[in-house]
């Protein structure tokens, strides 16, 4: 199978470093303390927030500062081929709400909670790559929505490499390409890598073209988050009669 | 209006107060939460729309009980901390002022059990960070004969009265500060709670709500959910406003919550915007 | 949670035929109802019920029939509530809520083996006797519950088989019969069929407080209600099911007014439905 055409073009007709369309959705389910759903391309993801709020287990709860849990499921029309599920939690979906959780601690200013808990549940409604990103962009929106202090703008891309060409926001078909994959999330203001996965073997030329494509894709990615948040203020603002200098 | 990780200007100032809603990196004040900048004074803040409730002195709240134990009642008020109402916070029945025995902590129940629902004020902040609570005042107590609702704290502004009559509806509202609202018929005579001192013979002679009364609550429950669907805030004015809109379009209380009535709202409220601002 | 002066109000609201919201004990709240938003199936459905809200998820594979009925497709439904719905929703309680709801989908569907007395014409999913089949994999999320899941639930799942299409197979002619035979699909999706949701009955939730029933109860409600009941009814008002909530016993006398209840229900919700996919399929096409 061919990714890339010999004019550049991918499978999908977009170009190496083209991100699919993103769309969002900001405080979606009324009864979380925040929520958004969010999607690239037809990959979609919903997630809801609580907190933060008294630890339900003592034991668990960190006297200095606030733990953050993290829920994930994909639901079982998510992807092309339906996968029996064994169970809730099986190794691949704990990794991966490991990663987004991860992620989370570095961003949300988690020292202001002592003793409290913040629950994160991720849905996956539609798989078509990218979909670890899609997760930790999503996250973001919800927490923001919850209004629990980060650090910085939080911010994911994914990256293949099919023939020799870096690619951005891959798509379920170029993964079957079985090349190297890198996600990366970032902080955007600060300039930092929070997360950065890649787990197949890829030459230092490679990988570097695809950190730099990824970092290119997560500012894209942060500047549509951003738009969207303050869009999304400005509207509330007026309804509730708030003028906005 | 600021996202996170926004720059915040400053440069109008002298000198800044960080305020909720900012840290400084680099000498450089930055937002870390999505939302409007506040300048009060020096000091800066930016708040967000909504955030999980957290309790401040003196805010009056409404709460479910959720635990008896030991001298205290564990309450839920939908708050970042944990909640709780001492016995000693509470008056005795019968208005008695004395030490708490053994006796009143086994009939701790007779005053409020477990799913009870009162209204009480932020007492204290204990340096664990939990919350103590009190009913010590003839207004708050338990609430029977009404209906509760749940809406995003941030939309109830600190105001001078939470509980208030809305006379012309016949209804008593109480907004906790903590987002749970309560609607009840008003009595005649009496506060909207049930004290813990009125005995309890006194709260069982409460009526039953009548089918007018029922009609006025179910009104009064939906402008609320509707101003909390569309992010407005919540008050006596704007509760009042949603129901005059009802009442001149003619619409009945069930379909308060369709599509239609809410795009009516909206309406309303651009247009009135409008006039005032003329 | 809910405290005994709460329950107190709700049955006098259920006795004066004035609800919390305003509804009488007939009154179902605002539906509404959202097709083929999911690229990867064949056919799904959002479909919001006041607060609740759920997603389904139709999607035709290819598959083999069961032995003892060669002629017949398959059909598979499973529940699931996300952990966005909150959580209580999550561990023990949220995987036996979701088997529940599953076993009462598939029971009112009545995916027998041997198609009869089902829902949906199985035979029709019958590509070739006894090798290949169409198996329809029906999956439903909860994404927020506030009462009447399986009302929600049933509503989604008719919309979403509604929206399905299923491609045309080609079953290519073989000399010997014991050849698998050729299959070519057909890709136009002008040329794929619908599915039959003609027999496809919803669930009417009905909750009784001492002589009161009310349909579409609200999550609040169902916690203060002492019995429920879910009936599934058809399009043709007849009943086709019936489960029980958990509670106390019902009486046979309270069984009655709620099956008749529901039965009344039944069709004027479904009317409520075929509107709203109506208008959900026009807007699409705008």
């Amino acid at each position: 199978m061919e990714f890339v055409t010999p004019e550049g073009l991918r499978r999908d007709g977009r170009r190496p470093k083209e991100l699919r369309q993103l769309k969002c959705d900001i405080g979606v389910l009324s009864h979380a303390d925040g929520s958004a759903s969010f999607s690239v391309g037809n990959t979609q993801v919903i997630v809801s927030v609580f907190g933060p709020s008294v630890a339900d287990n003592r034991a668990e709860s960190l006297t200095d500062r606030a733990i953050v849990k993290c829920a994930y499921s994909e639901a079982h029309f998510a992807s092309g081929a339906r996968w029996q599920k064994k169970g809730r939690a099986d190794r691949r979906t704990t990794e991966l709400a490991s990663t987004v959780r991860n992620a989370l601690e570095e961003t949300i200013l988690v020292d202001l909670f002592p003793r409290a808990q913040i629950d994160v549940a991720i849905q996956v409604l539609q798989a078509d790559g990218s979909v670890l990103a899609a997760c930790i962009n999503t996250a973001m929106l919800a927490v923001a929505d919850a209004g629990i202090p980060m650090k910085d703008m939080l911010a994911a891309a994914t990256v293949g490499y099919l023939e020799s060409t870096p690619l951005l926001d891959i798509n379920h078909t170029e993964r079957t390409g079985n090349g190297p994959e890198l996600l990366l999330a970032m902080h955007v203001n600060l300039q930092k890598a929070i997360t950065i996965i890649e787990e197949s073997a890829v030459t230092s030329e490679a990988l570097e073209a695809m950190t730099e494509l990824a970092e290119q894709g997560c500012k894209a990615v942060g500047r549509f988050l951003r738009e969207n948040l303050l869009e999304h203020i400005q509207r509330h603002a007026t309804v509730r009669g708030v003028t906005v200098k | 209006m600021v996202c996170v990780g926004d720059r915040i200007d400053t440069d109008m100032q002298e000198g800044f107060l960080r305020g909720h809603g900012t840290q400084v990196l680099d000498g450089q004040l930055v937002a870390t939460e999505c939302g409007l900048v506040e300048r009060v004074n020096k000091l800066v803040s930016v708040r967000p729309l909504r955030q999980r409730y957290s309790a401040a002195l003196g805010d009056i709240v409404i709460g479910r009980v959720t635990e008896v134990a030991g001298k205290r009642w564990r309450l839920d008020i939908g708050a970042r901390q944990e909640v709780s109402l001492q016995l000693s916070s509470v008056d005795l029945p019968g208005g008695a002022q004395r030490r708490r025995t053994a006796e009143d902590e086994i009939k701790m129940r007779t005053i409020f059990k477990e799913g009870d629902l009162l209204s009480a004020e932020v007492q204290s902040l204990h340096a664990d960070g939990s919350i103590a609570l009190h009913t010590r005042s003839a207004k708050y107590g338990k609430l029977t004969g009404g209906d509760l609702l749940y809406v995003p704290a941030a939309l109830v502004k600190r105001q001078k009265h939470h509980f208030t009559n809305l006379t012309t509806m016949g209804i008593t509202m109480i907004l906790g500060c903590n987002g749970m609202v309560w609607l009840a018929p008003t009595h005649e005579g009496s506060s909207a709670a049930a004290s813990s001192t009125s005995a309890p013979e006194q709260t069982a002679a409460k009526a039953p709500a009548s089918a007018a009364e029922r009609e006025a609550v179910s009104k009064a429950a939906n402008a609320v959910r509707l101003l909390a669907s569309l992010s407005m805030n919540i008050s006596p004015a704007s509760l009042l406003n949603v129901c005059k809109v009802c009442a001149e379009r003619g619409v009945q209380a069930k379909d308060m919550l369709t599509a239609s009535f809410i795009g009516a709202m909206l309406e309303e409220e651009s247009q009135q915007r409008l006039q005032t601002s003329l | 949670m809910i405290g005994s002066d709460e329950k107190d109000f709700i049955r006098g609201g259920f006795k004066a035929d004035i609800r919390s919201d305003g509804r009488a004990c007939n009154d179902s709240r605002p539906l509404s109802l959202s097709l083929g938003d999911l690229q990867p199936c064949s056919g799904s459905a959002r479909c919001t019920l006041g607060s609740t809200d759920v997603i389904v998820g139709v999607k035709a594979e290819l598959g083999a029939p069961l032995p003892d009925s060669p002629d017949c497709g398959g059909l598979h439904i499973t529940v699931e509530c996300s952990p966005c719905a909150g959580p209580t929703s999550q561990g023990r309680a949220g995987e036996a809520l979701s088997f529940e709801l599953a076993k009462c989908l598939e029971r009112a569907l009545n995916a027998h083996p041997s198609g009869r007395g089902s829902a949906l014409d199985l035979r029709a999913l019958s590509i070739v006797s006894g090798r290949t089949c169409w198996v329809l994999c029906i999956d439903a999320l909860v994404l927020a519950c506030d009462g009447s899941l399986l009302d929600a639930l049933s509503i989604a799942v008719r919309a979403a088989l509604q929206n399905t299409r299923i491609p045309l197979v080609e079953v290519g002619a073989t000399e010997d019969p014991d050849e698998e035979p050729e299959l070519e699909l057909d890709d136009d999706p002008a040329n794929a069929k619908q599915v039959d949701v003609s027999r496809v009955p919803i669930i009417v939730t009905v909750c009784q407080m001492d002589d009161a029933f009310v349909v579409d109860p609200t999550a609040r409600e169902e916690e203060a209600a002492e019995q429920a009941c879910h009936i599934a009814v058809m399009p043709t008002g007849n009943v086709c099911g019936m489960f029980r909530g958990s509670g106390a016993a019902v009486t046979p006398f309270a069984l009655q007014e709620m099956m008749s209840l529901a039965q009344k229900r039944g069709p004027l919700l479904l009317q409520a439905v075929g509107k709203s996919i109506a208008s959900a399929a026009m807007s699409m096409e705008t």
